[in-house]
């Protein structure tokens, strides 16, 4: 047999064993250890399999620190521990004084729990190494899914857990790297027994995130950024405390709880260590019910391991379970549980169906987490939002008795975050919400039964959801809000009550938006009856209620004198009270130029709608509904008089300015860009008109869908207007998206 | 020749290649200066190759067509050195990861054989067909990748330490060396008494036997670790890798953490 023979074809641990060859200094032939059935050596420049007192025996693993080897110390005691010998690279001074510096500590470290660390040197090559309890067991998530255990089983582990870190927290020592494959479970006598390895190791080698804490060895990645608390991942190390624990054990409980890590980890470590530290500083983990929900297939493994199924095991974490691992992974550390020992507490509360320290997300920590996450949007949906809120709270608390305002707050308050946010930060993931509309939806939906015995409540939020809906256009679901509203106020109010009557009045409004204008208004009239019977003539809701009942008989009726009778009155009060340029003059003056306009009195209607935009400007600024509203009036009065330019002028600020702040398909855009649209086709300018068609008609198919009649209406205005134009071909491509029998009555 | 451009070796990539370069320096002419380098690599670094397209289908005739044409794709063309940067200095991952892309546009593209020229420069010269021990049989082809590397690696030591001894006058140091610790390990035999050996080689007492093994086994050391030294680009890492390969274990086998 040759030599190259029996190299090439030999086992692979005989091949190992020539590797060694020359390690020590002795003559002898590996004859010694051919009992060994796997003798591997140290690679040091020092001879020996040795280190110190200690005989390697074979490789434990490897980790983020080095490797781990199963020694045998045979001086003094003759002992089997766990050598770890830390990788090339670290200051070996700094860390041995470091550790020394704890080693007092650590030697009174008695606990079942926790594993000894027994010593720590350098070898003579120079390479660090800790001698330590030598643990036979496997890393605490392995042993939990191995054997299945239930949440409970996987509760009381933990609970040991806890019950060791307190203990080594008391004696002034932290951990800072606690992660599943520091906490090694064995069956000890029919126990399981968790035991904790590595104490006082990592803070003596006291890596920080660096690049090279996650340099890719063999394609395997060292360093554990998932369980790094917020602190220690922004590098101030000098204050770390017990509390960065708790976070690293909260990291735990939520893995052992799901089977996923709150933050993903490849998206975490995608970006690079700035990334990583952003992440652990700022982002909020997403609940461990929703990330479970987010799996899919991957959640019924997870839950077979926890021997139960998918939806308990979400209903189960959604309904209080939890809060408890996001309570102690709080950014802000001073949110944690205060002690491993509180932690642990919680957690028996849980079991033994006590209230929870752990209370479910603050109104004001969903609302920044929202906020932040709609940051873009904050002078849109966000804001309109807390103002929803804080606008509920306060006008219901006018129909509440003192004593129980706080608590209706409250209750208002919570109904919104863990009621509504709560149901809406699922929906939207990373998206940011897009509309107000899906909160009210939730919002409207699971109001119901929740105010049984305070109907006022649930008025008064039904009121608010009903004017949202208005605004947005959603009619029909404002009128099924408004209705329940006044429902729900005729339980404990008369028509003699202020509340009563504004909702009646909003209801009516929205009736007219729906075009039953009888309905509309035979109840705005009700109102308005009441109103001046009820409440002071001076009163903003019955000023509101004219103006809108107004508006009724001038668009519907043509009882315009009727309009101008109204308008005029409450004009007159307005100047009475507060004089003749007070902001509220503005709206009713508009509608006062409406009423000039339709009975042709157009001087006085151009004066009335001057002086109204200018007043509306002045107070509430260029791009406030009111003054929107009377530069359309002001626009239409021009158009009248034949003043052009100055129309158009008009039309394109107020045009651009809807278009901007409530989006191409809002009814009011339709409204002045069809406006604008007149204008143009009346001067002319076709080239102008046309691009406003097309973007009304895509406006229209989008809200509308395809066979509509708003939608038909305006593709017939782009066909009137190619014929007007004289090009024959466009107006025939836009014959075809006509539906059949449209077309033929053309 | 198209890629053949000296002026591109440089760099990390290209640092295993100056490596094994700075080895035939003395050649001169600017193309043996490839043969030669073709025919080293090939050489040394043939079996893993071989094992590996083996393990992945290929034939044995397949297989040695293919390992030569890659190594005269690595020497000629800089590209495939030029897309390795996952390796990190090792030339061991390096050649690995080469490899596979080399098979995947080799698959892909069948034209790749024109940019090698007909007439090799280099060829494999072996009649043998090494079969892989058993713990083997079944492994992936990464895994006979590795094996084959270190065999190779330790192939290639005990030849030149043999040679080493031979020239310098040493051949009852190498021999004596080889049954008392090279066959033991290798065979499983018994391991032979430093007496017997002193009996049998005509050696005065068993000290200077026993410092003559000690003297091959330093030898032995060293070479390895130059050799180990040669397909990495720093001295620690040449630690780690050694390390690497201490610990390599085929994927079925059980590991803890």
């Amino acid at each position: 047999m040759t030599q190259s023979d029996s190299i090439f074809g030999a086992e692979l641990d005989r091949l190992k064993r020539l590797l060694t060859v020359g390690e020590e200094e002795c003559d002898e032939g590996p004859s010694e250890h051919t009992q060994r059935t796997a003798s591997l050596h140290i690679l040091t420049d020092r001879p020996g399999g040795r280190i110190g007192r200690y005989k390697l025996m074979s490789i434990l693993g490897e980790g983020g620190m080095g490797i781990v080897y199963l020694a045998e110390q045979d001086e003094a005691i003759k002992r089997q521990v766990a050598l770890k010998v830390i990788k090339p690279g670290m200051d070996s001074n700094r860390v041995i004084t470091r550790f020394e510096a704890e080693r007092q500590a650590l030697a009174m470290l008695d606990h079942p729990n926790i594993a000894h660390v027994y010593d720590a040197g350098t070898t003579e090559a120079g390479r660090l190494y800790f001698v330590m309890e030598y643990v036979n067991g496997s890393p605490i998530t392995e042993y939990c899914d191995r054997h299945k255990l239930t949440i409970d089983d996987r509760l009381r582990l933990f609970l040991q857990v806890c019950h060791a870190v307190h203990h080594a927290h008391q004696k002034g020592i932290i951990h800072r790297d606690i992660k599943p494959s520091n906490i090694l479970v064995s069956n000890q006598d029919d126990q399981v027994v968790p035991k904790i390895i590595d104490f006082g190791i990592a803070k003596a080698v006291n890596q920080p995130l660096t690049e090279r804490t996650l340099i890719t060895e063999q394609d395997r990645l060292f360093g554990t950024p998932e369980y790094m608390s917020p602190e220690q991942a922004d590098m101030t190390r000098e204050d770390i405390d017990t509390r960065s624990d708790i976070y690293s054990l909260g990291v735990l409980l939520y893995v052992l709880l799901t089977g996923v890590l709150p933050f993903d980890s490849d998206t975490l470590r995608e970006g690079g260590i700035d990334h990583i530290r952003q992440v652990i500083r700022e982002s909020d983990p997403k609940t461990p019910s929703t990330r479970l929900a987010r799996l899919g297939e991957e959640a019924r493994k997870h839950a077979e391991s926890r021997r139960t199924e998918v939806a308990t095991l979400a209903r189960r974490l959604h309904k209080e379970l939890e809060w408890i691992p996001l309570k102690a992974m709080r950014k802000d550390r001073a949110e944690r549980y205060r002690s491993a020992s509180e932690f642990a507490d919680d957690i028996e509360n849980y079991l033994n169906g006590v209230p929870l320290i752990a209370g479910p997300p603050s109104a004001a920590y969903r609302l920044r987490k929202f906020m932040r996450r709609n940051r873009s949007l904050a002078t849109g949906i966000a804001a309109v939002l807390a103002v929803l809120i804080a606008g509920v709270i306060v006008s219901t608390l006018f129909a509440i008795r003192a004593e129980r305002k706080a608590r209706t707050a409250q209750a208002i308050s919570d109904f919104f975050s863990n009621d509504v946010l709560a149901a809406v930060d699922p929906l939207t993931g990373e998206k940011p919400v897009a509309s107000l509309e899906p909160i009210l939806d939730i919002a409207a939906q699971r109001l119901g039964g929740k105010f049984d015995d305070e109907p006022l409540v649930e008025a008064s939020i039904r009121y608010t959801l009903g004017r949202r809906y208005w605004h947005i256009g959603k009619f029909d679901a404002a009128e099924a809000n408004l209705t329940r509203a006044v429902e729900l106020g005729r339980k404990r109010l008369t028509t003699n009550d202020r509340q009563l009557l504004v909702y009646m009045g909003e209801l009516a409004w929205v009736y007219a938006y729906q075009g039953r204008n009888d309905e509309a208004e035979a109840l705005l009239a009700k109102t308005v009856d009441c109103m001046e019977r009820a409440l002071d003539e001076a009163d903003r809701a019955l000023q509101v209620a004219k103006n809108r009942l107004a508006w009724l008989y001038l668009d519907q009726y043509g009882r315009h004198e009727e309009a101008e009778q109204l308008w005029t009155e409450v004009l007159e009060d307005i100047q009475r009270r507060l004089g003749p340029d007070h902001p509220d003059a503005a709206g009713h003056m508009e509608g006062l130029a409406a009423a000039y306009m339709a009975q042709g009195r157009l001087d006085e209607a151009e004066k009335v709608a001057r002086k109204a935009l200018e007043i509306a400007q002045r107070a509430y600024g260029p791009e406030f509904f009111t003054t929107v509203h009377n530069m359309e009036r002001l626009g239409k009065v021009c158009k009248a008089l034949g003043h052009y330019d100055e129309t158009e002028g008009l039309y394109v600020k107020a045009l651009e300015i809807r278009r901007r702040i409530l989006g191409e398909e809002h009814w009011r855009t339709r409204d002045v860009r069809s406006d604008l649209a007149s204008l143009y086709l009346e001067m002319e300018r076709y080239s102008d008109v046309e691009p406003l068609l097309v973007e009304a008609e895509r406006a229209a198919r989008r809200t509308f869908g395809n066979d509509h009649e708003i939608t038909n209406a305006s593709v017939k205005n782009l066909i009137d207007l190619y014929e007007a134009w004289n090009k024959p071909e466009q107006a025939a491509q836009w014959r075809v998206k006509l539906p059949e029998r449209q077309a033929k009555l053309l | 020749m198209k890629f053949h451009d000296q002026t591109e070796m440089g760099g990390t990539r290209g640092a295993f290649l100056t490596t094994h370069w700075s080895l035939i320096e003395d050649v001169k002419a600017s193309s043996d200066k490839d043969k030669a380098l073709i025919g080293l690599l090939l050489q040394t670094y043939w079996k893993p190759v071989y094992c590996y397209l083996r393990r992945k289908g290929r034939d044995n005739e397949q297989a040695k067509d293919l390992t030569q044409d890659f190594f005269h794709e690595v020497v000629l063309n800089r590209h495939l050195v030029g897309r390795a940067d996952k390796s990190k200095g090792r030339f061991r991952s390096f050649l690995l990861y080469t490899l596979n892309q080399y098979l995947i546009n080799h698959d892909r593209d069948n034209s790749a054989q024109k940019r090698i020229p007909g007439k090799k420069l280099a060829s494999l010269d072996t009649t043998e067909i090494p079969d892989l021990p058993e713990s083997f049989s079944t492994a992936k082809a990464e895994d006979s990748f590795h094996y084959a590397w270190l065999s190779s690696l330790l192939e290639h030591v005990v030849a030149q330490v043999k040679n080493t001894c031979k020239e310098n006058d040493m051949e009852i140091h190498w021999a004596i060396f080889k049954e008392r610790v090279l066959e033991p390990i290798l065979c499983a035999s018994e391991s032979v008494s430093l007496t017997e050996l002193c009996e049998r080689h005509g050696i005065e007492d068993t000290k200077k036997a026993s410092n003559m093994i000690v003297t091959v086994k330093r030898r032995f050391r060293s070479v390895l670790m130059e050799h180990v030294r040669n397909t990495v680009i720093s001295d620690e890492q040449a630690t780690e890798e050694l390390q690497y390969l201490l610990q390599f274990l085929p994927e079925n086998a059980q590991r803890q953490e």
